[in-house]
């Protein structure tokens, strides 16, 4: 029972959604042996001090009182959780497996401030964690104590563990789409519904619903302008369309933003704060960035049209 | 473990630099010599209780806690002889940053039983033997307060209340808990929040609220509404049982990725004590980088009368415990 007026959960959506768009992924990717065996007793000097915690589908809810559904929004399917020791050292392991792709919930998990670490498909180390992906599997080494000398011992922990999962899987092919060279590095986020949008870009998730997917990246020019860049796709052009005039008739009803189109397939948004939305829409799929004090011209020197075009052609004829 | 004066952990051989009276405490106001007063200090309001926040900086949580304890008038303003207490921490993981600092959670439980409490409780709906696998069991076990297991399949166990200031939400099941004691304390950590930005003092509710309900907090494409969740946090704060005593850790808070995490950690090393949420909050939230009138759930908590987000109004007593 919810008090809530009854409506439609967007984390199942979500699930099915992600787990359809991936699941020939996955079954390429294949399933490494973690699945099947969950954590390991001991792992090098590693001791475990617990048993192994699983958490399947709703039960997350227990595990990750208030903060699961990102997980779901991303195709949460399993979760297995251990503490290791080492001396006076301590670590928790969290292995995630999701309905198909792990990248998503990586791009959101991971330290945006790490460094790059080669484990499974692409790992990043912070000072007392480190995320890593493979296939549809997402590994968390975390020290229990936090920041300190825990560094090393992550790093440690994890390269162990890295060693049962292979290289395997991509980014999906909407991150192509943002400029790689002006994005900073680690701030690359790949959301598959309202909650990562929410976190990742509030502006852009206050003004447009109902997309497939986004990419949202963190963004720096050569003349150290700033923005948030972002691609939404819609499931088709007719449903993009669509988005931004309802994006616009919102915008025109919010208190405090103010509009209007640039272009037949454009728009720009001014909010109180000195802050700009600038956008427009090619096929299925609008690119947008929001900067601080910038002007109309932020996007396209930030998100250059020509790149723009030609990914998106590239985008679409993959899809 | 009990020092001489008969505090906790933390404090042994360290007596408080705050242990005046709550008269003379009211009485010395800014003049205080181990006091930074920065705010408009305390105001009296109702019979007994001093308004305001009460904020202790320092790097032992445990003093910190009994500085804030000592600022507001001491627990016995608070938790007479004999009275049952219920209180209820953030206890989300062993991420750090993420749950209510033990030491502080030991301390307001120490507090409790010096002020004559007949009991003190932690309660909880997880369920499962999560509890037992979790850091929490210890949690608990080392807080030396006795646990209340909420089953979220007995309703008995729940109160199904109507909203009728709700702007989202209509109904919302909370547990007897809050109601089955006669001092509740809230105990949160002040923290990111995926959904909110920020969790503190108001959000803390959600952990006696129903986790079913809890779920339809959380926006979604037909709702057209992506505030839902701090609207709803709101709503909720207008019927739930205001907390008799809050007092919030931010000695060590997760500043992104919350409220899990792994993520950024800051170290405010700050123990802060109140009975007003919105006010709590608007101070917790500064300590994130935010505004806390411009954070959704704090504002419209604040229109809907839950409280004062006005710091100014409210008066920040600041206390070095260094």
């Amino acid at each position: 029972m919810s008090g809530v007026p009854a409506v439609k959960q967007h984390v199942w959506l979500g699930r099915v959604k992600v787990a359809a768009l991936v699941a020939a992924a996955s079954l390429a990717c294949g399933r490494p042996s973690p699945d099947q065996d969950g954590l390991p007793d001991a792992v090098g000097e590693w001791t475990a001090t617990s048993e192994t915690s699983e958490f399947a589908g709703d039960d997350l809810f227990v595990y990750i009182n208030g903060g699961a559904e990102i997980y779901h929004e991303h195709g949460f399917d399993r979760l297995w959780v251990r503490e290791y020791a080492r001396g006076d050292e301590r670590v928790a392991v969290e292995l995630y497996t999701m309905a198909g792709s792990a990248y998503g919930i990586y791009s959101y998990a991971r330290s945006a401030s790490g460094r790059q670490v080669d484990l499974g498909a692409g790992g990043t180390l912070a000072d007392y964690y480190l995320h890593f992906w493979s296939g549809p599997h997402l590994v968390a080494v975390t020290a229990r104590d936090g920041p300190g000398d825990a560094q090393a011992a992550v790093l440690e922990l994890g390269t162990l563990l890295g060693a049962k999962f292979p290289r395997v899987g991509q980014p999906p092919h909407l991150m192509a789409l943002l400029p790689v060279e002006e994005c900073v590095p680690g701030s690359e986020r790949y959301v598959a519904g309202p909650i990562g949008l929410n976190n990742a870009a509030p502006r852009v998730a206050a003004l447009f619903r109902g997309f497939e997917e986004a990419a949202v990246a963190h963004c720096r020019s050569a003349a150290d302008e700033e923005a948030r860049l972002v691609v939404l796709r819609w499931a088709d052009p007719t449903a993009a369309t669509r988005a931004v005039s309802e994006a616009r008739e919102r915008a025109a009803s919010t208190e405090g933003v103010n509009g209007g189109p640039v272009a037949e397939a454009g728009f720009s948004f001014r909010f109180d704060e000195d802050e700009i939305m600038v956008g427009d829409r090619a096929g299925a799929s609008v690119r947008l960035a929001v900067a601080r004090g910038g002007d109309e011209s932020h996007l396209d020197r930030l998100f250059p049209i020509d790149n723009w075009e030609v990914s998106h052609e590239q985008q679409e004829r993959t899809q | 473990m009990s020092s001489k004066n008969g505090r906790s952990d933390g404090a042994d051989n360290k007596e408080s630099p705050l242990r005046i009276t709550r008269r003379e405490f009211v009485a010395a106001g800014a003049a205080t010599g181990a006091l930074v007063a920065t705010g408009l200090g305390f105001s009296e309001t109702g019979a007994t209780l001093p308004a305001g926040l009460a904020v202790a900086h320092g790097p032992d949580a445990a003093t910190n806690t009994l500085a804030v304890m000592d600022a507001l008038g001491g627990m016995d303003a608070f938790v007479a002889k004999g009275q049952v207490v219920h209180i209820l921490p953030n206890a989300q993981g062993t991420h750090p940053g993420t749950s209510t600092d033990l030491a502080v959670v030991r301390t307001v439980a120490d507090l409790c039983r010096q002020a004559g409490a007949a009991d003190v409780r932690w309660f909880t709906w997880i369920y499962g033997n999560y509890w037992e696998r979790s850091h929490i069991g210890e949690f608990v076990e080392q807080s030396g307060a006795e646990l209340l297991r909420i089953d979220h399949e007995a309703p008995s166990l729940w109160r199904t209340l109507d909203v009728p200031r709700g702007v989202t939400l209509k109904t919302v099941r909370v547990c007897e808990a809050l109601w089955e004691c006669d001092v509740f304390i809230s105990m949160p950590i002040f923290k990111h929040h995926i959904g909110s930005n920020f969790s503190g003092s108001l959000k803390n509710y959600m952990g006696a609220s129903h986790p079913e309900d809890n779920r339809a907090f959380h926006p979604t494409w037909e709702s057209d509404d992506v505030v839902r969740m701090e609207q709803c946090v709101a709503d909720l704060n207008t019927v739930v049982r205001p907390a008799d005593l809050i007092v919030a850790d931010a000695m060590t808070i997760l500043t992104s990725k919350g409220p899990f995490g792994p993520g950024d950690i800051a170290r405010p090393q700050q123990v802060i004590a109140g009975t007003d949420r919105v006010a709590m909050d608007a101070y917790g939230a500064t300590l994130l980088g935010l505004e806390g009138p411009k954070v959704m759930m704090i504002q419209k908590a604040h229109e809907h009368g839950v409280g004062e987000i006005d710091l100014g109004a409210v008066g920040v007593r600041r206390i070095e415990t260094a």
